[in-house]
């Protein structure tokens, strides 16, 4: 048995718990001032975009610029935008990276 | 009769957290099947792979995991970053924990661990315009994305074999495309767009400056609570 994977597994279970539960279960029973509750309202907006961006623009650690990913990226911006849908944004995304990758 | 109408409207919460998580699920499942079939380059059995999609439930963890397995790294290393990696569930629950005050310990507990990049940018949405957020709505929609993401990552485990690079078929733009989907959803519910979109600006200005210093992850964290508390400065 592979006891390497299976103490990452459970080390990495424990850690991603602890992140996720914790602060839910602190501060829902308490009462949080308006601007600390003005910045929690924010966070996600700063949080999705940044991932976007780490996502699409880094690699190893440093900036990096990639056409595909960057038109697709595009592309996914607009259909979210026109559509409002999270499927065809998504596949719009996938396929158009796909093509390119296909056809360079 | 109290009794009756309290679980009808239980159950019709419930059905409507299914119904809202439809539209993710064709997402979780294409990231869940690029997972397994990542996971299952680096080794791991189906069950490792049904383990880790059960238990850490986190597509970028499990992502830079089979990465990091691949390259023989420590488990301590590997921890650690999984730990780094996951610091911005800190704050991402931290943001959905005003609306959970009426739900009890083990309510809580429970909408901790399901909660995802993906299901919190909707249960955002549902708390900011209810002012809570019901646990039955959060049940449904939180189970479905959870078996969903399971299932895949076992498929793609198994067919691992069969799919020798899944980058040929733009799989690893899934979960990049499901975040500007939920950010762009995330903005169009806000009041003040004026102040969503200096966030974003600040946010991309300040990462982009700090991954010249430290690392993407630790400049993820820090553009993101920069750019927030700047957010907040500027909202009138």
């Amino acid at each position: 048995m592979n006891f390497y994977i299976w103490k990452i597994i459970i080390g990495a279970s424990i850690i991603t718990i602890l992140c996720k539960t914790l602060p839910i279960l602190i501060l829902s029973k308490i009462n949080l001032n308006k601007k600390l509750l003005k910045f929690l309202n924010i966070i996600p907006i700063a949080i999705l975009c940044v991932l976007v961006i780490s996502e699409i623009f880094t690699l190893n650690n440093n900036f990096c610029f990639k056409l595909p990913e960057t038109t697709a990226l595009i592309v996914s911006i607009i259909t979210a935008l026109k559509k409002d849908n999270l499927l065809l944004t998504v596949l719009s995304g996938v396929v158009t990276l796909a093509l390119l990758r296909f056809i360079f | 009769m109290f009794d009756f109408f309290k679980k009808q409207r239980s159950d019709s919460l419930f059905l409507e957290g299914i119904k809202d998580c439809i539209p993710t699920v064709l997402a979780y499942i294409s990231i869940g099947i690029t997972c397994g079939v990542v996971s299952s380059t680096c080794n791991m059995s189906p069950m490792q792979v049904l383990a880790m999609s059960t238990f850490i439930y986190t597509g970028s963890s499990q992502f830079i995991i089979s990465s990091m397995i691949l390259s023989q790294s420590s488990i301590v290393n590997i921890v650690f970053t999984v730990f780094l990696m996951n610091l911005r569930y800190v704050l991402i629950s931290a943001s959905i924990a005003p609306y959970l005050k009426k739900n009890s310990f083990f309510k809580n507990l429970i909408s901790g661990f399901l909660l995802t990049d993906e299901t919190f940018a909707l249960e955002t949405s549902r708390g900011q315009s209810k002012g809570h957020i019901e646990y039955n709505w959060m049940l449904g929609l939180s189970l479905i994305a959870y078996l969903n993401w399971i299932a895949a990552n076992f498929i793609g485990s198994i067919l691992g074999n069969l799919i020798y690079d899944y980058k040929t078929l733009g799989l690893d733009f899934a979960l990049p495309a499901m975040f500007v989907g939920l950010l762009i959803s995330s903005i169009k519910s806000q009041k003040n767009k004026r102040t969503s979109l200096s966030v974003i600006i600040f946010t991309i200005v300040i990462f982009f400056i700090s991954i010249s210093f430290i690392s993407v992850n630790s400049s993820v964290l820090i553009s993101a609570i920069l750019a927030s508390a700047l957010g907040v400065v500027i909202d009138k």
